[in-house]
């Protein structure tokens, strides 16, 4: 046995070409010029949101059931959502890049399910630094934009005061959004985990001049929103039952509704006169609804419009009221009818759209009971005192929130731009992690997303998802609505589940793995839960950024 | 769509090959052996005849592989596989599977006579070819495997290859193996589980892996997978399985593209008229009509 | 053990007593004997090995090839087209360093088809870079087969035995049959030498290889060749003592004093052995010099042998169109390789199967020692006017 190797042993010298040596010393990286490169981008639906909420990076937690990890994402850019899943006209789904593909991503309604399982559950927002700078803000105002305000600053370590006029804060969420939309007990909520970090309301303080707070603090926030009302300029307009749309609302919403009389005529087409719309339906009320211009050029959004309908409101375009007059069965002092004439389109305006003209010998009468003027509210700035420099009957204010008063900032209704939730909220973010930064001489935060165009369509890969239809929560419009309670539902935790995981997560590597599979040169690799190129071996054949489902790596010059 | 649960957790060392192979970059063949030894955990022994295969790998002293490669000419990839299982079974060793790793030229034609008499034989053993549908290490000339129209340095303008691409899946169903299947890399999950599959069942078996060529087939190297991916999507690579040579297990293409998708990002097609990528279509679809009917199970 | 068996039943015997592990081969007239007897012993299991019933030569040897790169003992057998159909392999086999053995029956090459006795087969193969060893009788057959396995295991190189078709390969014998011990004292008879491709420790075989390194590994296979003629030597004495037969590399009979030598290979050394024999008795001084180590080809020895000679014929069953018989070249350059020797003549014999008779050897004595000036450079003998 033995006997045979030892006769028949090899030769030692490498006799055969054998190779044991790797292939590593191999750069084929200098093979080319390009590498990928992993970024995080912006998701266009976060382009789009005012908050610019990374909706890209926590819809796949939804999907996987880690909804408090995706609601702690979701509360870093939002600390309403609960309020906002609700009231937000969701811009974001405009943006989203699934509408090339099937129909967009439900965002909003996941928003609100993680709003809501958050209050469910009592989870709570992260607690800010210890070492807090002494320096104290004072704000003016609690709704959306104070709020995001004081949520930044907190969360930066300032102390914050909130001083609000009403009895309890929210702002427009407490006085003019009604209770049917918005539930109280879900605002309470949000507001009072706000006050858990530290945000201090001081209720039923009206600022009269704003020196009387902002010589005590550092610097002063103004987010007293737009709660004055327009002048009608329509004759009888003095009678009773007349009113203006938010008056109107705050005394519904207060739980001292007044009298409609049966029968109400709402002017106006932007969302206070649905809000009137519907609440007055809930009144009892037979409601019509005329807007002097046409349906589509109808501010209000075209849900809202829907849901009105369906809840028995008569939409009546291209209408303007001429005047009103009294009942003449009554007192003569309450309305009876109104006389409305028909629009045309005529030239275009300043806004762009056509200007509407009446059309000659068009007139006609209806009756009712009660005229809701919902004709847009103004900002009312008596506190400043003559103070600050405007611009369109709004305050003026810089790219940083900043108004021409030293250390005084402002945002949300009062300043010129969008009016709503979100926006005034995003003012409010914006303009406390400013305050920060100059407090503090923080340098501006996230300016590279802020810029970031979001990521295109066509950066979607689209054959690594499949077709599925979006889910919509239940509703329950009734013809004849009663009460406050919600017409919407939140989405159950299943849906909710399933519809995040329709979202593609445009610009958030989920570690999916694709560009790790396919490159042919093993050059991705895993790194504490990351990828890592290595740009010796890349030969720069671009199919992981090709394949990328989510658009995240982008093929880039190596010596940049 | 993909969940490949085989490079979860792996680092490099425990990959079955190393960096700096000499592929062209964006080239699916190591797409597809990286995808195959994952799947049989690296517990193989690779047989490469003349290909490009054989230049990738990596030149004396040196080899991109962590598993036995043994080199052989080009027509002996099933034959010389045969040698080594036996020599290994011989040995004692009786897991590892042997793979002889061909193009299609060394599979479809000079090869093709050994490969049949070894399947024929019922060896234990695991025949890929990773199919480019062209000799390309001797600079793009047709095979058998080349489609009917593809532009190569033998079938030039004006003289396009006129034959359809022979089905060796057929060739090898009628040698009547336990299991023969097409895949290709754009679906490494799929990739996986045949290879997986087949490492389980005793005697011979074949996995044809389409595997895009970029310098052959005309196309931008970012292109390789999502071609790989079109060839399915538009019915003209279907992925399927023969059991026994009887049982045809097909996956489903509900919502086929046409091949004008396929065939466009390719510049081997590029330059043909309407009517003749109409020919490759009316082709394609029959073929896949045919599948179907032949099919026991469309999953 | 004696017994009459035929030269294919010799090898047969000697790899069954090799102890091969595989064996992979293809039917072709004459060496096909071989193979079946192969079977017959796997099938019965006298011998445990596994044999690969392949569809062609080309796929016999590559399968030889994967089987011996793992470490197995490896043998097949071929003839004539299967030989040529195996050419690119025989390279393959020699510059991977395979020890295998096969036995090739001589028989003619094509067109036209011939079934019978040739040498052109093997000789056209002789660059391939395997030892060739040519044999006349039964006896010789099995011994060098089992020699073979010595060899080509101690050397890394593998080698072929030739036995002429038909007139050996079916002409049955008296052959002494080894015992099994004994064969095993002489080749080992236990597990397997080591594994090129194992996958215990992976590496990469005969890659492209750059003009950097490919010479160094020909010159590695070129200095196992060569010597393996010492190696051969070395085999044949242990074999000698073992079983009491010798085979020197090359034979020498009655050449000391001999002015005329003719040479031979295969079984046409007999007839020429007869007639050398038969001059003897009339006084003349003719020996005969047999060359059964074709490859490697050992020079010095030839030289050593034909150089006290005044004349040298060559015996061909082959040719090289276009040139003259490969035998009659080695000799030349073997002859001449110091200067002066003796004058080399080529004669050409016994294509196909004809018989070579003893007067064709007469013929070709009368020829070199009278007629010289009548001969040319390549002389057929035996061919019909
Ligand atoms: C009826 C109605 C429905 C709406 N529905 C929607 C909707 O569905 N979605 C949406 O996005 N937007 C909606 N909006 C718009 C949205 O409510 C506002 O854009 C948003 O609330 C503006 O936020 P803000 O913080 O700037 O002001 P506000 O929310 O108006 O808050 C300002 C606060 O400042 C207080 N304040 C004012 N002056 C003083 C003072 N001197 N001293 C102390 N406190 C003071 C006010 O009492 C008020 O609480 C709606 C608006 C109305 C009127
Ligand atoms: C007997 C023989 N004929 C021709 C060649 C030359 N040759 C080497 S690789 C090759 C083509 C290989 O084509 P394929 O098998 O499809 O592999 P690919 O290179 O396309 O990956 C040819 C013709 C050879 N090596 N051996
Ligand atoms: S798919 Fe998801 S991440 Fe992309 S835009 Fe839509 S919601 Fe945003
Ligand atoms: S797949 Fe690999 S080689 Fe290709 S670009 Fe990406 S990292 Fe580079
Ligand atoms: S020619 Fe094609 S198959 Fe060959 S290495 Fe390049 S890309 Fe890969
Ligand atoms: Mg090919």
């Amino acid at each position: 046995m033995s006997s045979r190797q030892d006769k028949n042993k090899r030769q030692s010298l490498p006799e055969v070409s054998a190779s044991t040596s790797d292939m590593s010393w191999n750069h084929t990286g200098d093979w080319s010029f390009i590498a990928p490169v992993y970024a995080s981008r912006t998701a266009p639906c976060a382009v789009k949101c005012p908050l610019r909420v990374p909706v890209n990076d926590y819809m796949h937690l939804v999907n996987e059931g880690r909804h408090r990890e995706a609601w702690q994402i979701l509360a870093a850019a939002n600390p309403l959502p609960s309020v906002t899943g609700r009231v937000c006209y969701h811009d974001c789904e405009n943006g989203c890049n699934r509408a090339g593909f099937d129909e967009t991503l439900n965002i909003h309604a996941i928003e609100r399910f993680l709003g809501d399982t958050a209050i469910e559950k009592g989870w709570e927002l992260p607690v800010p630094p210890a070492d807090a700078a002494p320096a104290p803000v004072a704000i003016l105002g609690s709704g959306p934009a104070g709020l995001g305000c004081a949520y930044a600053l907190r969360l930066a370590g300032y102390p914050v005061e909130i001083f609000e006029r009403e009895t309890s804060p929210g702002g427009m969420l407490m006085v003019g959004v009604p209770e049917f939309r918005m539930p109280r007990k879900l605002l309470a909520a949000e507001l009072t985990r706000l006050e858990r970090i530290g945000v201090r309301f001081r209720c039923g303080e009206k600022v009269e001049d704003i020196k009387s707070i902002s010589q005590q603090v550092m610097g002063v926030f103004l987010a007293s929103g737009a709660h004055g009302s327009r002048d009608a300029g329509v004759a009888g307009a003095d009678l009773e039952g007349v009113h203006f749309g938010l008056d109107y609302l705050k005394a519904y919403n207060g739980g001292k509704p007044h009298d409609t009389g049966g029968r109400v005529a709402v002017i106006g087409g932007g969302n206070t006169s649905i809000d009137v719309a519907r609440a007055s339906r809930r009144l009892g009320a037979e409601v019509d609804l005329y807007y002097r211009r046409t349906e589509a050029e109808m501010p209000a959004h075209p849900e809202e419009l829907e849901e009105a309908r369906a809840e028995g409101v008569r939409f009546h375009f291209q209408v303007a009221p001429e005047e009103i007059f009294a009942d003449s069965d009554g007192n003569g002092r309450r309305v009876g009818s109104v006389r409305l004439i028909r629009m045309e389109q005529g030239e275009p305006d300043e806004s762009g759209r056509a200007r509407p003209v009446p059309v000659a010998g068009s007139g006609f009468e209806v009756e009712a009971a009660t005229v809701v003027f919902a004709i847009g509210e103004q900002p009312e700035f008596d506190y400043l005192r003559g103070d600050g420099a405007l611009n369109g009957g709004r305050l003026a204010v810089d790219a940083f929130g900043r108004t021409s008063i030293p250390g005084v900032f402002a945002g949300g209704d009062i300043v010129p731009g969008e009016n709503s939730v979100s926006h005034a909220l995003a003012d409010g973010i914006a303009a406390g992690r400013n305050m920060a930064a100059m407090l503090r001489s923080f340098g501006p935060e996230n300016l590279k997303k802020a810029l970031d165009e979001g990521v295109p369509a066509e950066k979607i890969n689209f054959d690594y998802f499949t077709k599925a239809p979006r889910i919509e929560p239940a509703t329950s419009l009734k013809a004849n609505p009663a009460g406050t309670d919600e017409a919407s539902a939140t989405l159950a935790d299943a849906a909710a589940r399933e519809e995040a995981g329709r979202c593609f997560s445009c610009g958030t590597c989920t570690d999916c793995d694709v560009c790790l599979v396919f490159c042919p040169d093993l050059a991705i690799r895993r790194s504490e839960g990351s990828y890592v190129v290595r740009t010796e071996y890349c030969k720069g054949c671009g199919i992981c950024a090709e394949e990328c489902p989510r658009g995240v790596i982008s093929m880039e010059r190596k010596d940049k | 769509m993909q969940t490949t649960d085989y490079t979860k957790n792996k680092d490099l060392k425990t990959e079955s090959f190393g960096c700096g192979n000499l592929a062209c970059p964006g080239c699916g063949e190591t797409i597809a052996m990286r995808g195959v030894l994952n799947a049989l955990d690296g517990d193989a022994v690779i047989v490469i005849p003349a290909c490009c295969g054989s230049i990738i790998d990596g030149l004396f002293p040196f080899s991109k592989a962590r598993v036995p490669v043994l080199h052989t000419p080009f027509a002996t990839a099933a034959s010389t596989a045969a040698g080594v299982l036996h020599g290994l079974r011989r040995r004692g060793n009786k897991h590892t599977t042997v793979v002889a790793w061909a193009g299609d030229g060394g599979t479809y034609d000079i090869g093709l006579q050994a490969l049949s008499s070894t399947v024929e034989r019922n060896e234990d053993f695991l025949y890929i070819c990773y199919d480019n549908e062209a000799y390309m290490n001797t600079g793009i000339q047709r095979s058998s495997s080349t489609p009917l129209l593809a532009w190569t340095t033998t079938t030039p303008e004006g003289d396009l290859k006129k034959a359809p691409k022979k089905n060796i899946i057929d060739i090898m169903s009628a040698h009547r193996i336990p299991y023969s299947a097409a895949a290709t890399v754009a679906y490494p999950d799929d990739l996986v589980a045949k290879v997986r599959r087949a490492k389980s069942t005793p005697g011979s078996k074949f996995v044809n892996i389409l595997a895009p060529c970029p310098t052959g087939w005309k196309s931008k190297p970012s292109l390789s997978v999502k071609i790989s991916r079109l060839a399915v999507r538009s019915n003209v690579y279907p992925l399927y399985e023969v059991f026994d040579g009887e049982r045809l297990v097909l996956r489903d293409n509900p919502d086929p593209v046409p091949v004008g998708k396929y065939m466009e990002l390719q510049g081997r097609f590029h330059g043909l008229s309407e009517q003749e990528v109409e020919l490759v279509q009316r082709h394609v679809d029959h073929a896949w009509e045919q599948l179907r009917k032949r099919a026991d199970e469309i999953i | 053990m004696r017994a009459l068996i035929t030269g294919n039943e010799a090898v047969s015997t000697a790899v069954r007593l090799a102890r091969v592990e595989l064996i992979a081969a293809y039917p072709i007239t004459p060496q096909t004997s071989i193979s079946e007897k192969l079977s017959q012993y796997c099938s019965e299991g006298t011998l445990d090995a596994d044999f690969v019933k392949v569809e062609s030569e080309h796929s016999a040897m590559a399968t030889v090839i994967g089987a011996a790169s793992t470490g197995v003992r490896t043998f097949t057998a071929t003839s004539s087209q299967g030989l040529a159909l195996m050419h690119e392999l025989l390279h393959w086999s020699s510059g991977a360093r395979l020890p295998i053995v096969m036995a090739n029956v001589n028989r003619a090459l094509g067109a036209p088809w011939n079934i019978w006795g040739d040498q052109s087969d093997s000789l056209a193969q002789r660059d391939t870079g395997w030892l060739q060893f040519y044999c006349e009788s039964c006896q010789e057959v099995l011994d060098t087969t089992l020699m073979a396995f010595a060899v080509a295991e101690r050397v890394n190189t593998p080698v072929m035995v030739m036995l002429d078709g038909f007139i050996l390969s079916h002409t049955a014998e008296p052959v002494q049959i080894p015992e099994p011990d004994a064969v095993d004292s002489l080749l080992g008879g236990g597990p397997s030498p080591p594994a090129l491709v194992d996958p215990e420790n992976p590496r990469t075989l005969h890659a492209v290889t750059s003009p950097d390194h490919f010479m160094e590994f020909k010159h590695h296979q070129f200095q196992a060749a060569a010597g393996a003629e010492k190696v051969s030597v070395e085999v044949a004495e242990e074999f000698g003592k073992i079983f009491g037969r010798n085979y020197p590399g090359t034979e020498e009979f009655m050449c000391g004093d001999a002015e005329t030598i003719l040479v031979a290979s295969g079984t046409a050394a007999g007839t020429v052995r007869h007639v050398v024999r038969k001059y003897r008795e009339q006084g003349k001084k003719v020996g005969m010099m047999r060359v059964r180590m074709f490859r490697p080809y050992p020079f010095d020895e030839v030289r050593r042998i034909v150089s006290g000679a005044k004349r040298v014929a060559v015996l061909e069953r082959a040719i090289s169109p276009g040139s003259e018989g490969t035998m009659a070249q080695e000799l030349r350059s073997a002859a001449y390789s110091a200067g002066g020797g003796p004058q080399v003549y080529d004669f050409v014999a016994g294509l196909g199967g004809r018989d070579i008779v003893p007067e064709d050897i007469e013929r070709m004595l009368e020829l070199v020692e009278n007629g010289a000036d009548k001969l040319q450079r390549v002389n057929w003998l035996g061919l019909k006017e």
